[in-house]
């Protein structure tokens, strides 16, 4: 072997090792948090006497000590601090920080392994829906009658504001966290991640943002929506710095996800992968990352200029001091529109990539749904001022704006045709993954109507800062976005958990969060239309029927979640133990054994066909290479009663 | 997807270059986004500049930064930035003790843009607080000093595993990335060198906004 190369192999056996940095975990982190936290609010209010217990400056500097802790506690700065020393990690490091023969322990430390990060992703995505959807239900529980009194205004708006952000977090990793980390590499035929240690440091930089983020509650509240819009952000309580610097840690924690998952995607394809071999879903997800790269700093910037406002008293947003309300709406809309799709492409494009296994068919149009990801891409950067029609911010650009903002329709209705003609004459085996396809059409015809309605500036005149605009962006985020990120839980729990889903629990849940939802939002549209403003606790009798609708679909989506949580949890435990391939899919992750090899590959494959190729033949191979994945494989038992589908 | 397994021993080797191409894209990926972030500072700039907001953004008889010290600052770190190249042209040509003597008067030099910069930002003769100007100047300011810190952590890092002889002519891709990492922060020093060139509003009326 060269010089010029790493070699791994031969590296000694693990001796177990010892050391304070193996013994960090959650729990060191939080203790270093809650110390270093103390410190900062102890130096930033009793030595330095920066303003009162709660003041903007005390608050923001004890969640920056806060943020700090907790990454030293989890032991984020080792790596850098060993690389600064000259202190290369040995094999036996690089397996420990991987969680080799680490059991449960492993989803609690520092692990390198992307599919540790991948479940960890996954278990924090869902404890962010968790927290969200309960925010949702005493929302719509408020709202159930016109004067209900359930919550007061202050309460009621802080809620709100707190549960918008969270749903967005929450959205933003459902898929790239999960699935993107997960399935990706090994879908590619890698061993790991490009940077597994900035692999860790992204999920860590999520979970040291939610307690931030969740301290709001003690500190007023975010009374502003999750959009944060100066000059009401300059006046609000504390509960404002915890939204800056939730929203500073997640974007740092994106920023490093996105090249993570760009990097991987664009260098450790396997061999063979040519761009036209390459799933469809690695396109929606480094679509989706790489529109996250450029947008979350500016969204960070926006978030770091406000919290100087409010902490320094800088003018960056007052028009007092020179600065401009505008100026915020601008940088946060640069990133708040291509967040939409940072959301929407990876689920809609992961339920594009189930779709060919459940019909048997090939990805129809796949260079179109190609050309499609990458239009979306270009012009989801060209519309944010349609978010501003009604701010009057330069009105002259109102048209262009909408003309862009109509033009991105084009490319996500070819999406559509995609799918629909993957569909089209197949005989289709309808398991849960493909229900999610099917309410995903729906629901997202739905949300990318109104979202024309919307981009037209006399409509949006009419219907701005209405319900309807909260049933559109649900229609699109949730009904498109969630349904997705669901279908893709169903399509690859099996080689995740190693466990079939609870197909009955699925099918119930799934009916009550589909009927549930479309219940909700079709009552937000109707007292939308009528005239009802979004973000109020109270609101007149004439919206009383459609309230007292919406809320009870709302509880139908609560009790079709927590169904769905019984399901994952349950099968998670005791589920029917999967087979490696249940649906019979061609994409490389299906190739790999239940459980999973640390490094999923012993030699790394070499791709020498299209991964939709079902029902074509074998190409010939040489007696030398073994196949992985042979064509037309018989499905396994565990899915043999489901209904038969065809191998055109 | 029809894929198969190469003869071969199952021996999990990588490539160095490979290595190296991976993390030069990771590199240039970051500063991307870095860029991003500050293009939005230079934005807020101009943007606030131009609009003059009930002219606020350089009130009558304010003071402003002389413009030759950020212009000074951005010529230390476009220095430094050379410094470190010519190090790493000495690796590359198998002569480590080049590198180190390169990298170590770039971080030199970084120390000293350092030290300039925090005098800067303690001495302007504004407030935060006293117009958009003032604010926009601070964030400018903050946003080099950031970069410049964690240029001094990198750069010390290479000098540090030069010393322990850690490069060599065929293996300096870390040494490489670390330079575009050099090469922007210059670039965005003298960037915002520039920006905060142009102090004086072009909307002069009055109660405009």
């Amino acid at each position: 072997m060269s010089e010029a190369m790493v070699e791994f192999a031969a590296a000694p056996p693990s001796t177990g090792g010892g050391g304070l940095l193996r013994r960090l975990n959650l729990l060191t982190a939080v203790a270093g948090g809650v110390l270093f936290a103390a410190i900062g609010w102890y130096i930033s209010h009793r030595i330095m006497q920066l303003g009162d217990f709660g003041s903007d400056r005390v608050v923001t500097i004890t969640l920056i000590c806060w943020a700090l802790g907790f990454m030293v506690g989890i032991g984020a700065f080792a790596g850098p601090l060993r690389w600064l020393l000259g202190r290369d990690q040995e094999h036996e490091d690089e397996m420990f920080l991987a969680g080799k023969d680490q059991g449960i322990g492993r989803y609690f430390r520092f692990t390198t392994d992307h599919k540790v990060v991948g479940i960890q992703y996954l278990v924090v995505t869902m404890v962010l829906f968790a927290v969200g959807g309960t925010l949702a239900m005493t929302i719509r529980t408020n709202l159930i009658t016109p004067n209900s009194g359930f919550l007061g205004p202050q309460t009621y708006n802080a809620v709100v504001g707190i549960h918008g952000l969270v749903m967005i977090i929450a959205t933003i990793v459902m898929v790239t966290g999960p699935f993107g980390n997960f399935i990706m590499p090994i879908m590619i035929g890698a061993r790991d991640m490009a940077f597994p240690r900035l692999n860790a440091l992204s999920l860590w930089l999520l979970v040291a943002a939610v307690p931030i983020l969740l301290s709001a509650a003690f500190l007023g509240g975010i009374p502003t929506g999750w959009t944060g819009y100066a000059p009401l952000a300059d006046q609000a309580p504390p509960g404002m710095d915890a939204y800056t610097m939730t929203i500073i840690v997640f974007a740092m924690s994106s920023a490093i996800a996105g090249v993570n998952i760009t990097t991987t995607a664009l260098t450790m394809r396997a061999r063979g992968m040519t761009w036209s071999r390459t799933p469809i879903f690695v396109y929606g997800v480094v679509a989706s990352v790489g529109l996250a790269i450029p947008a979350f700093p500016m969204f960070m910037s926006a978030e770091v200029l406000l919290g100087m406002d409010r902490s320094f008293g800088a003018q960056f947003y007052v028009a007092a001091g020179g600065g401009s309300p505008w100026l915020y709406t601008n940088l946060f809309w640069l990133m708040g529109h291509p967040e939409v799709y940072v959301i929407v492409l990876p689920a809609v494009i992961a339920l594009m990539e189930i779709t060919p296994v459940f019909t048997r068919k090939p990805l129809f149009g796949f260079n179109v749904a190609v050309l499609s990801i990458v239009g979306i891409v270009g012009l989801s950067v060209m519309v944010w001022a349609h978010h501003m029609f009604t701010t009057g911010w330069a009105p002259d650009l109102n048209g262009s704006f909408m003309l862009t903002t109509e033009l991105i329709s084009i490319p996500t209705g070819l999406l559509f045709l995609v799918i629909i003609g993957t569909i089209w004459r197949g005989r289709v085996w309808t398991t849960l993954p493909m229900m999610a396809v099917y309410a995903m059409l729906w629901n997202f015809i739905i949300g990318g109507v109104t979202g024309i309605y919307l981009s037209d500036v006399p409509a949006d005149y009419a219907l701005h800062g209405s319900m309807f605009v909260t049933a559109h962006f649900h229609y699109t985020l949730m009904g498109a976005g969630l349904t997705g990120a669901i279908g893709a839980l169903f399509y690859w729990f099996p080689k995740m958990t190693g466990r079939m889903i609870n197909k009955r629990a699925g099918l119930v849940s799934f009916w009550l969060v589909q009927i549930g939802f479309n219940v909700t939002f079709m009552g937000m549209f109707a007292v939308g239309l009528a005239g009802q403003p979004r973000r109020v606790v109270h609101y007149d009798h004439l919206f009383a029927v459609g309230n007292f609708v919406s809320t009870m679909g709302a509880y139908c989506i609560g009790v079709g979640m927590l169904i769905l949580l019984y399901a994952v949890v349950s099968s998670w435990r005791h589920g029917a133990v999967a087979p490696a391939n249940p649906w019979g899919a061609k994409t490389l992750e299906w190739a790999v054994p239940n459980p999973i090899p640390l490094e999923n590959f012993e030699v790394l494959p070499v791709v020498i066909s299209d991964p939709y190729g079902y029902g074509e033949g074998d190409p010939v191979l040489p007696p030398t290479q073994r196949e992985l994945v042979p064509v037309g494989a018989p499905r396994d038992p565990v899915a043999e009663d489901d209904t038969e589908t065809s191998q055109s | 997807m029809t894929a198969v397994i190469p003869a071969g021993p199952a021996r999990h080797v990588e490539d160095l270059d490979a290595v190296g191409r991976r993390w030069r894209l990771g590199v240039v990926l970051f500063i991307f986004a870095d860029a991003a972030f500050v293009a939005s500072l230079v934005f807020t700039y101009f943007y606030l500049r131009g609009l003059n907001t009930d002219s606020g953004w350089f009130p009558d008889g304010a003071a402003s930064t002389p413009i030759w010290i950020g212009w000074t600052i951005a010529a230390g770190t476009v220095l430094s930035a050379a410094a470190y190249r010519w190090g790493h042209s000495g690796i590359r040509a198998g002569k480590e003790e080049r590198l180190v003597l390169g990298a170590g008067l770039a971080v030199l030099v970084v120390l000293v843009v350092v030290v300039g910069q925090l005098i800067q930002l303690a001495t302007f003769p504004f407030g935060v607080a006293d117009s958009s100007y003032g604010s926009t100047t601070y964030v400018l300011g903050a946003a080099n000093m950031f970069h410049l810190l964690i240029t001094l952590f990198v750069g010390l890092g290479i000098v540090n595993r030069g010393r322990l002889h850690k490069f060599s002519s065929t293996n300096n891709w870390q040494v490489q990335i670390i330079g575009l990492w050099w090469t922007w922060v210059a670039a965005a020093a003298v960037l915002s060198a520039f920006t905060t060139s142009f102090v004086a509003s072009p909307n002069l009326l009055v109660g405009n906004g």
